[in-house]
Parts: C-alpha cells; sequence; structure tokens
C-alpha cells in the first residue's frame, strides 16, 4: 500500500515538473516574441520567470532520476546457482536464507546425485 | 505587478529606468552578499546536512529494526531483547595507550579477544536458539547496527555543535566528507541485510577461493575459528586455510599461519594470501593483481604476526587480491566478484609453477569475512 502511494506520488512529480518545464519554454518563447514587438518588459519578465521555471523542473527532474537510480540498485535480487558435478547440470534460482556456498541441497532432477551451491551472487544492474 | 512598476516611471517605453532598477537590485545584491553571503551558505550546509542526518536516522532505526526482527526470528529469546539490543549498539571499545608502543600489538590483540568474545557471549544470550553459524552471523549484523548507530551519533554530534556555535568551518568539514559517510552508511545498510540472511559479501572472495581448493577434502580445525585443508597441486603440498564457515566469521589467520608453521618446523616454502582489496575509482570491479606482502586488513594484529612469523623463518609472502570498493567489500557478492575465483585459482598455479619446485610446502590463505561461504 505504502510502496503504491510512493509510485504514485513519484509519477505525478514527474508529470508536473514535465508540466512546469513545458510551460517555462513557452514563456521563454513568448518574451521572444516580446522583444521583436519591441516589449521589454514582458521580454524581461517572461525571460526572468521561463529560466527559473526551467532550472527548478531540471533540477527536480535530475533528482528523480537520482532516486530510480538507487531504487533500481535497492531492487536487484541475489541468486543461488546450483550445479550437478556428476552431469554438469546448472540452475540459477532466487536466493533462500539458509543457503550458502558448497551446501549440498537436492537431488538433480537429471541423474539423482546431489546438487551442490556453488555460487551466490547478487544480479547486476541492467545498463 | 507591471502597472505597478509603470506607476514607479521604471518600464513602459522609458527603458533607462528599468535600467535604474537592474541596477540598483545589483548593487544591494552585491552589499548583501558581501554582508550575508556566508551565513546563507552556512544556512544552506546546515539544511543539507539536516536532510542527510533524517536519512542517517532512518537508516539507522531500520537496521535496528531488521537486528531486532532477525534475533526474535532465529534466536528466539524468552525475555524482551530490545533494552540488551540498544546497550550492544552503544558498545565501545578503548584501544591501548601507544605512547610507549612497544608491545602494543600484543595488548590490542587481547583486548580485541576480550571484546569479540564479550560480544558473541552477548548474542549468544540474546539468541538462545540460534547455532553457531547462525550466532556468527547475528553478531555480524548487530555489528553491522552498531557501526550506523556510530555514524548517526558522530554526524548528529557535529551537526548539532556546528548548529550551536555556528561555526562556518565546522560545518564546512562535514559538508566536505558527507557524500562519502553517506556511501558508506548505505552499503552497511546492504550489509547487515546480507547479514540477516547469511548471504556471501565482497570480502568473502578469499574464504570463497580457498573452499573452491578444499572441497571435498579432509579438513581440521586450527586456531580461532580457522578450518586447514591439505592438497597437492602440480605436485607441491598445499595447506589452504579459511575461517569456518558458513557463519559470518573473519577468524584469526595470523595464528593460524604461525601455528601451521610452528607444526612444520620452519619448512614452508612459500605463503600465499587471497583478500580482496580496494580498488581505484575507474578501476574493473573483480580485475585481479598479484603482489608481496600479507594482504590482510582489520587493524593490524593478524598482518604482524604473518609478518613476524615469516620473517623468522625467511619465508617469501605473496598476496593475490581481487579489486572491488568499500561499499561491494561489505555489500552482497557481485557476479564479477564471485567469477573471478576461478581466475585466481589460475593465478596461484602460475605463481607456484614460477616460484616453487615439486614437493615444497606453500599455504594458500583465503581472507575475509565467509559468511555464506562454506567449506
Amino acid at each position: 500500500m505504502e510502496q503504491k502511494r510512493n509510485g504514485l506520488y513519484f509519477y505525478v512529480a514527474v508529470i508536473f515538473s514535465l508540466g512546469v518545464l513545458a510551460y517555462s519554454a513557452w514563456l521563454i518563447l513568448g518574451s521572444v516574441l516580446s522583444y521583436n514587438e519591441g516589449q521589454t518588459e514582458n521580454f524581461y519578465y517572461s525571460l526572468i520567470l521561463g529560466l527559473i521555471g526551467v532550472a527548478l523542473s531540471i533540477s527536480s527532474l535530475t533528482t528523480m532520476r537520482r532516486r530510480i537510480q538507487i531504487i533500481k540498485t535497492q531492487s536487484l535480487k541475489t541468486l543461488t546457482t546450483e550445479i550437478c558435478e556428476k552431469c554438469n547440470f546448472k540452475r540459477v534460482r532466487t536466493f533462500k536464507a539458509g543457503d550458502y556456498i558448497n551446501k549440498k541441497t537436492e537431488a538433480c532432477p537429471q541423474c539423482k546425485a546431489d546438487l551442490t551451491i556453488s555460487m551466490i551472487y547478487r544480479e547486476s544492474p541492467k545498463e | 505587478m507591471l502597472d505597478w512598476l509603470s506607476a514607479l516611471g521604471i518600464t513602459g517605453t522609458d527603458s533607462s529606468g528599468l535600467g535604474t532598477l537592474i541596477s540598483t537590485l545589483m548593487y544591494l545584491s552585491f552589499i548583501f552578499f558581501i554582508l550575508f553571503g556566508q551565513k546563507i551558505q552556512l544556512y544552506t550546509m546546515i539544511w543539507n546536512m539536516s536532510g542527510a542526518l533524517k536519512k542517517l536516522e532512518f537508516m539507522k532505526n531500520d537496521a535496528k529494526a531488521l537486528t531486532i526482527k532477525t534475533l526474535i526470528e532465529l534466536g528466539k529469546p524468552k525475555e524482551d531483547p530490545i533494552p540488551r539490543i540498544s546497550a550492544l549498539l552503544e558498545a565501545f571499545f578503548i584501544t591501548p595507550v601507544d605512547m610507549d608502543p612497544a608491545g602494543i600489538v600484543w595488548k590490542l590483540d587481547h583486548l580485541m579477544d576480550v571484546r569479540d568474545n564479550k560480544f558473541k557471549d552477548d548474542v549468544k544470550r540474546l539468541a538462545p536458539e540460534a547455532d553457531n553459524a547462525q550466532v556468527n552471523n547475528l553478531e555480524n549484523l548487530v555489528e553491522g547496527s552498531l557501526a550506523l548507530n556510530t555514524i548517526f551519533r558522530i554526524v548528529r554530534h557535529f551537526y548539532l555543535l556546528g548548529k550551536k556555535t555556528q561555526s562556518f568551518y565546522l560545518i564546512l568539514q562535514l559538508q566536505m566528507i558527507l557524500p562519502l559517510v553517506m556511501q558508506e552508511a548505505e552499503a552497511l545498510v546492504g550489509a547487515t541485510k546480507a547479514f540477516a540472511q547469511g548471504q556471501p559479501i565482497g570480502d568473502g572472495l578469499g574464504p570463497l577461493v580457498v573452499s573452491k581448493l578444499m572441497k571435498d577434502k579432509e579438513k581440521r580445525k586450527v586456531e580461532k575459528d580457522v578450518v586447514v585443508s591439505e592438497l597437492t597441486m602440480d605436485g607441491r603440498n598445499i595447506i589452504a586455510l579459511k575461517a569456518e564457515g558458513p557463519g559470518g566469521n573473519v577468524g584469526k589467520p595470523g595464528d593460524a599461519i604461525k601455528q601451521l608453521i610452528k607444526e612444520r618446523e620452519g619448512k614452508i616454502d612459500m605463503v600465499i594470501m587471497i583478500d580482496a582489496a580496494v580498488k581505484f575509482e575507474g578501476e574493473k570491479t573483480g580485475g585481479i593483481s598479484e603482489g608481496t606482502g600479507a594482504a590482510i586488513g582489520g587493524i593490524g594484529t593478524e598482518r604482524f604476526k604473518i609478518e613476524e612469523e615469516a620473517s623468522k623463518n625467511k619465508i617469501p609472502v605473496y598476496a593475490i587480491i581481487v579489486k572491488e570498493s568499500l561499499q561491494e567489500a561489505i555489500m552482497p557478492m557481485k557476479k564479477e566478484i564471485a567469477e573471478s575465483a576461478d581466475n585466481v585459482i589460475t593465478k596461484i598455479k602460475g605463481l607456484i609453477q614460477e616460484q616453487t619446485k615439486e614437493g615444497q610446502t606453500i599455504i594458500v590463505a583465503g581472507i575475509g569475512n565467509t559468511i555464506g561461504v562454506g567449506q
């Protein structure tokens, strides 16, 4: 429930930042048009507001991107590799408490010899 | 706004009015920043640090909650463990006085033994139903929580002190190291999760390599929590040793190597130490380097014992290290590190072929925390 609420907050924040960015771009465009029409005060007013808006929205989106990267790293799974030394059968599954390297787990589904845990590792983040 | 500015006569067709306003604002902001610039910077830093402190507090509470949950699950204590855990998280260690450094290693070694034994006994009392491996994992878990608690207390101390004294330089020093402190704290959070579940961590590379060597061989226990196996490799006698797993344990490899050298009356031809070592930024995780000397971290007592015994008996000491960051060393083992174990064995073979003759005896020591690595 908490996770869902956080996810919703995240999407709302991204949409809001993108909205601010779009409005700021529109203000900057408006300031250029004002300059061409000789309306100096409108030009300065829109340009300053537009630049502040662009800076704030880019800063907010960058923070959000960093948070996504942190969440991605935290959600990486730890995997356990089991092998059968007799028939070279190999199986990779999610780590469960009690697993350790060199532990004999269960019978090999192919030759019924013991499966041994050969490797436990954290999966790498996708590039 | 524009109407108001027009009324003041600084907008509209008269652009010189606007110029006057802008230049006045520039002068005012210049004077303002000269007078209050450092104060603004101080408050910005204090504000940033208050955010970091909240994050640290959250991490420390999270780690404590995980410790309590795991202790209750594995140890099934009869009494409420929270007051005892809270006391353990405030535990401290006083290092021996170093005004006269002669003999300090043995004093430090003794005090560390006392601390470790007391810590283990406390954890055993808190978790009466846990087996030996689980007690070791729980001990590591409590140590991780203790480290997070200590980081939080130190950062909070300097934050509050800086805020109270309004000392720019006090806050600045903390601000400068804060990114590194936060990185360390985040890694410790990862480590506590690994300890709670008994997952191998990056530092377990040494024991992982040796566990591959001693697989299916006869094992015996030597000095405190160290297991030894004897095997042959390319006609050489190998004595492989690692801390006893799969519980979280580093053992005392210094004492074990000393004992093995004494058992063979100094007739050891080479010592090879395998360890995970800190890489420089930009270097690849899992890269392997060879060198000479005792590759072992910690406070230095174990390294001292190995160096002393090796130099007394003129035994060459070689080191093979696998590169990883400080954070990777205490977090669950990455695939690149796990996969480098087979390459390390190839390096060991190369080293013994180059440096020893058939029939000679070599000690191969896997250094590091053996959590999640059996033998």
